[in-house]
């Protein structure tokens, strides 16, 4: 009886299972994910992409939990480290324990409460290799976005200034500025050696190429490209590629009824993913290359390994249990499944 | 050069042949040749051997020096020249050809077939080509054989479109009559899952160690998906035999390894870099398209496979032949090859996914669909043509040239009537006719006093007047105008035959029983029986003054009628009548039968010893005296007409 029980609870947790991140390995052999649950699932992609490749190497080698107090939004790694936050304290853990499947908390940050009885999310990490060492960007939801070297655990700097929780954060000019969107529909640019004021701030919803004011004014993911001259932000308004030095929206990337959760630049596209079961890959241009059906109704990440040539797949993650992994950018070649 | 008399020497006259042969080479004339062959001692048939022969000899003298292709070709020229001037047998160009072709490399082959085209028309003429298919026919295929099909792709298409261009369209020897496939073709591909190395790895990481169970990296570059490569390839299997797909077992793979490829297909869409740019530039020319006899089938290859949009036409127009095959009654099928209706409904909906992908695949993807939907189409029609024994082409000149005979133009009543004066109608069956006849004239008989049902005053209210008139003591209640029925009747009747009934009166409306008896009184009085013989005779009287006028108008019509008659027609004079039978002749017994003669009439008349044009005049003569008003001479042609004696009947008709 019990274990029937666990049998279908097991399954109903798994129809509610939303992957909000996932992660490469420093070497390109593994894909890591987190959930809502706040579990990490660890997956050997090299064992996926074999030729005997079947249903028992589509599901993860390694999970455990990393988040009591909820889901984990955000995945980042540094050579070392695999950096998890979320509901809770922004964690740390070491990728050879990971892989040795007894991974242990190497070291945590508390999120600053600034008033009692909040605690703030961390929606969005962003990582930047300074001289002085790693620092590590998180927006949070308390409308701020912070700053810590990763060395020495302090926290080196805050941002206030946006109205409303922070949706994602990206770093520019090699970690000096550092780019955050957010609720209130403002994308704003902060000077990280300064602090204070934000050194920009973009408003997509007063801008009548990308407002869709119908849709809200919440600005969900932003992002640079490599030459520092675009950032493609996207949500409510339209999808829209910025020019940095005027700072006005060049072009729009028509899709018409879809918010858009996550944005990247990869070599000469442009992939997003939104409220549609869609994988969309955009040229800099404003025009569709493909349009890739995937298996989950929302996507959160999309994901491109780049740091291995071999296994370089293209993974998207959403509101499904699994994990599309593409070979062929074109089509996606099968699913992980977040079943633990 | 005469050879002895007597026996005709072959090796002396083939060397004398040969020598001279040489010469009209050298020369590229016939004329001496002409000259020579006609003087030559010796029989036709022996020197046409000879002839022959030597043709061949030269050849072989001429392709072991190596003279060249030019040399070949003009002595081949020579030959049809011979042959056309008739001094060598047809055979000997085509023995000649394929001599030629069975010594001299390809290269030259090439060359030499050239000119074998460019003689097309001459094969076909009437000279050469009945002789000479059977020749061609087996150089051409001994060609092909010798030449490979990857190599000399071009050459091979060459010699195919000469065989097609030379023989008739309903041609059958190089047909696939029991639509059999070519089962050889396999495609390989790498279907081994590779063992998972298990051996311990010595080499230490800094960043990790790998754990047990962990594969080796293989030595690819770009990850391949073998799930997608395996099922890809495994199609070609099925499309090498689609006999297999009718077996439930295989047909399952069949449909989820194409749901499959058509899925990724779906997701992969082709960019269009191509049209892209060809709208920047100007248009440019079609490159040559790529061609390849065999897939190539390296897993590594596949990612670039799936891009290529050449790669995924051949594949879907693959998927469309297969379907087509399936769905195809040809007539050498199995009987337990059928599809169930669920596959049916399959393929249906994957030939709708597969037109729409080939119209999404660039360059030109929609003028590709309708190309092969235009192709596949017509091979429906090659299929058909093959079920039903592939019959010739030519339209062969209809038989069938007999005049189809005259027919008789149906009568039609409306003349009919002309002809008898209104009188008869002639209803094709004789019941009918004779109910018809009755009385032809539809208003008469509508007026005839049979069809009177209006009583008259008289008739109805006898009975009504008697019962009021106070001495009959008739009593109340038992009167007839107490009846509801009567009432109305008889108000019906007052009111289509009595004027009194429309007079005004300026008493107020009375009780109906108390209206109609005041009614009845009134009638009573005007009543021919209640007055007594006074108002009869009047009404007697009346009557008669109606019925001569009756009378005096039935004559002038009659007498307008008789007057138009005699206008209009020929009266049947006994002059007439003695013409007319001396033309019907022995045919009088059919006039008889159409004359409405009885048969006992009739053999009457046969029994009488007379001749048969006066017996046609007896007949005639009685038949207008019986019938005055129906013998007409219209009447009468119409009858000659019926019974086949039409140009009798033209005498008859009125000059115009």
């Amino acid at each position: 009886m019990k274990e029937q029980n666990s049998d279908s609870l097991s399954k109903r947790k798994l129809l509610h299972t939303t992957v909000y991140s996932q992660c490469f390995s420093p070497c390109g052999k593994y894909l890591v994910a987190a959930n809502n649950f706040g579990d990490i699932a660890v997956y050997s992609l090299v064992a996926a992409l074999a030729p005997n490749a079947d249903d028992g190497t589509r599901k993860p080698i390694y999970s455990f939990k990393a988040s009591t107090e909820g889901s984990i939004y955000s995945l980042l790694s540094t050579e070392t480290l695999l950096i998890s936050a979320g509901n809770g304290d922004i964690c740390a853990w070491k990728w050879s324990e990971i892989l040795d499947k007894a991974a242990k908390l190497v070291w945590s940050i508390k999120v600053p409460q600034l008033q009692a009885y909040t605690n703030p999310e961390i929606n969005s990490l962003a990582l930047s290799k300074q001289e002085t060492g790693l620092q590590l960007f998180a927006g949070s939801g308390d409308n701020n976005v912070y700053t810590w070297d990763i060395e020495s655990g302090q926290q080196t700097n805050s941002f206030s200034g946006h109205k409303d929780y922070v949706h994602c954060v990206c770093t520019k000019n090699s970690g000096r500025e550092c780019v955050s969107a957010s609720e209130d529909g403002t994308v704003r640019i902060w000077d990280c050696r300064v602090g204070g004021e934000a050194i920009h701030v973009l408003e997509p919803n007063k801008h009548d190429l990308t407002a869709r004011l119908d849709m809200g004014k919440w600005v969900g993911c932003v992002t640079c490209d490599n030459n520092e001259d675009w950032l493609t932000l996207g949500g409510a308004p339209h999808l829209s590629s910025w020019h940095l030095r005027s700072l006005e929206p060049i072009c729009i990337f028509n899709s018409p009824g879809v918010t858009h959760n996550y944005v990247s630049f990869y070599e000469d596209t442009i992939l997003s993913g939104g409220s549609e079961g869609y994988v969309n890959h955009w040229y800099v241009n404003g025009e569709v290359k493909r349009k890739v059906p995937c298996s989950a109704a929302n996507v959160f990440n999309i994901n491109v390994n780049t740091g291995s040539e071999n296994n370089k797949v293209l993974c998207v993650a959403g509101s499904s249990p699994k994990i599309d992994v593409c070979t062929n950018f074109g089509y996606t070649a099968f699913s992980l499944l977040f079943a633990l | 050069m005469a050879a002895t008399d007597g026996v005709f020497d072959f090796c002396e006259a083939r060397r004398a042949f040969n020598e001279v042969i040489h010469n009209v080479v050298n020369e590229n004339t016939l004329d001496t040749y002409k000259n020579f062959v006609d003087n030559y001692n010796a029989s036709e048939s022996e020197k046409r051997v000879t002839i022959d022969q030597s043709f061949r000899d030269v050849l072989r003298e001429l392709t072991s020096a190596d003279r060249g292709c030019n040399v070949y070709k003009n002595f081949i020229c020579l030959t049809i020249e011979a042959v056309t001037s008739e001094l060598c047998t047809p055979t000997v160009p085509f023995m000649c050809l394929t001599d030629i072709f069975d010594v001299i490399p390809i290269d030259q082959c090439e060359d030499m077939f050239g000119l074998v085209e460019d003689k097309v028309s001459v094969w076909k003429s009437q000279v050469f080509y009945d002789t000479g298919k059977n020749f061609l026919l087996r150089m051409c295929n001994d060609l092909l054989r010798r030449l490979s099909k990857s190599q000399n792709t071009v050459f091979c298409g060459r010699i195919q479109l000469f065989l097609s261009r030379l023989f008739p369209l309903a041609e059958k020897s190089a047909l696939n009559l029991m639509s059999q496939f070519n089962l050889e073709n396999i495609t390989l591909y790498s279907q081994i899952k590779p063992e998972p190395n298990t051996e311990e790895n010595g080499k230490t990481d800094d960043k990790m160690e790998t754990g047990d169970g962990e594969i080796e990296d293989n030595k690819t570059d770009t990850p391949i998906d073998y799930n997608l490569y395996r099922k890809f390839w495994s199609l070609q299997d099925f499309f090498r035999k689609p006999g297999q797909c009718y077996e439930k077992k295989f047909w399952v793979n069949f449909v989820a390894n194409s749901d499959a490829v058509l899925e990724a297909f779906n997701s992969s869409k082709l960019d269009d870099l191509k049209a892209s740019k060809k709208k920047i530039d100007q248009r440019r020319q079609q490159e040559p398209d790529a061609f390849f006899a065999k897939y190539l089938t390296s897993e590594k290859l596949l990612n670039l496979q799936l891009n290529d949009s050449n790669f995924r036409r051949y594949v879907l127009v693959q998927f469309l032949i297969i379907f087509q095959y399936l769905n195809a009654p040809v007539k050498f099928k199995n009987q337990a090859s059928v599809l169930s209706d669920d596959q049916s409904n399959w393929i249906k909906s994957s030939t709708e996914k597969i037109y729409q992908l080939i119209k999404e695949t660039p360059p030109d993807g929609e003028k590709f669909a309708k190309t092969v939907e235009h192709i596949l189409g017509r091979e429906e029609f090659w299929n058909k043509w093959k079920n039903d024994a592939c019959p010739d082409f030519e339209r062969k000149v209809s038989e069938d040239t007999k005049k189809p005979q005259r027919r008789a133009k149906r009568r039609r009543i409306g003349d009919d009537l002309q002809a008898s004066g209104g009188k008869v109608i002639k209803m094709g069956h004789p019941e009918l006719t004779r109910l018809w006849n009755l009385n032809p004239n539809n208003m008469d008989a509508c007026k005839a006093e049979e069809r009177m049902f209006l009583p008259t005053l008289e008739d109805f209210f006898q009975d009504a007047i008697e019962q009021n008139d106070p001495d009959a003591q008739v009593e109340e209640e038992y009167k007839l105008t107490n009846d509801q029925t009567f009432q109305w009747k008889a108000l019906r009747l007052l009111a289509r035959r009595s004027p009194q009934f429309f007079t005004n009166s300026t008493t107020p409306a009375q009780e109906l029983k108390s209206y109609l008896n005041s009614m009845l009184s009134k009638l009573a009085k005007q009543m021919p029986s209640q007055q007594g013989e006074e108002m009869k005779t009047d009404v007697e009287d009346e009557e008669g003054i109606k019925e001569t006028q009756d009378d005096e108008d039935i004559k002038q019509s009659d007498q307008g009628k008789e007057e138009d008659t005699e206008n209009k027609e020929i009266v049947l004079s006994k002059k007439v009548i003695r013409d007319i039978s001396e033309k019907i002749g022995k045919d009088w017994k059919k006039l008889a039968v159409e004359l409405s003669f009885e048969e006992d009439e009739i053999s009457y008349f046969m029994s009488e010893e007379q001749p048969e044009v006066e017996k046609a005049v007896k007949i005639l003569t009685i038949w207008i005296e019986n019938e005055p008003e129906k013998a007409t001479a219209s009447a009468l042609s119409v009858a000659l007409k019926e019974v086949g004696l039409s140009d009798v009947a033209d005498t008859l008709s009125p000059p115009v």
